[in-house]
């Protein structure tokens, strides 16, 4: 997990308007640490992936992810908005996790890193301080840990 | 407590989809249900807890249940995932 997930690929209580926008932000963060090799096409396999299953998982906390030909370094991201959104029909969002792996890995990855994410959260402290925490450091080494 | 050892056929493994209907299927029963795989063990009420276990295409899961209505809640899940939760 050590290099998934870096300060730069956090963002706190941003005011994003809808799912779009979100997405959006996530490959934003994700071209700027230099780990996509084509934004756009991470972008159309997310929204492949949400068309086949909505990643909304209650809690207001959602995991879009893909394995995508856009992707050249895996990469885990945390969006942190400043209100809820509508997710899925059911479900709102403020915790969002974005996974990012590239089409050619076979290791199951995005999978260890989703399980990883959903063990932090279950951790009642742990799950506070990503909701509260001013900290991006404080927030990278609780995911970490 | 009864419990069943059940094989994930399904593509993607419970995970997404499949887990949110098992998640459901659980729900809608009485009994206590755990999911355990590698060692690990948990409810098989919470998404969150489920996705923890990363359980891929092949792997044998095992559930068990304790109360009124495990037996059902077991032949349940245990058609859920032979029917590869619909796929």
């Amino acid at each position: 997990m050590s290099d998934i997930i870096t300060q730069d690929l956090i963002a706190l209580d941003v005011a994003l308007a809808d799912k779009a926008a979100v997405i959006g932000q996530i490959a934003d963060l994700l071209q700027a640490a230099g780990r996509l090799k084509d934004r756009q096409r991470y972008i159309d396999d997310v929204y492949e992936r949400e068309a086949m299953v909505p990643t909304g998982i209650g809690n207001q906390i959602a995991i879009p992810h893909a394995r995508s030909a856009g992707v050249g370094e895996s990469g885990l991201v945390f969006v942190r908005l400043a209100a809820p959104i509508a997710w899925n029909e059911d479900e709102q969002a403020r915790l969002v996790f974005g996974i990012a792996v590239p089409d050619d890995n076979a290791d199951n990855l995005h999978l260890k890193i989703l399980a990883n994410v959903a063990k932090k959260l279950l951790d009642d402290k742990i799950k506070q301080l990503i909701e509260e925490s001013q900290s991006k450091q404080e927030i990278l080494e609780a995911l970490l840990a | 407590m009864k419990s069943v050892e059940l094989t994930i056929e399904n593509e993607v493994g419970l995970h997404a989809r499949p887990a949110t209907l098992f998640v459901k299927a659980a729900q809608k029963h009485q009994a206590e249900i755990t999911v355990s795989f590698d060692g690990k063990s948990v409810s098989a009420k919470s998404l969150l807890g489920l996705l923890t276990l990363a359980v891929t295409k092949g792997s044998v899961i095992s559930v068990a249940a304790e109360g009124e209505d495990a037996e059902a809640a077991l032949a349940a899940l245990s058609e859920l995932v032979s029917n590869n939760f619909g796929e």
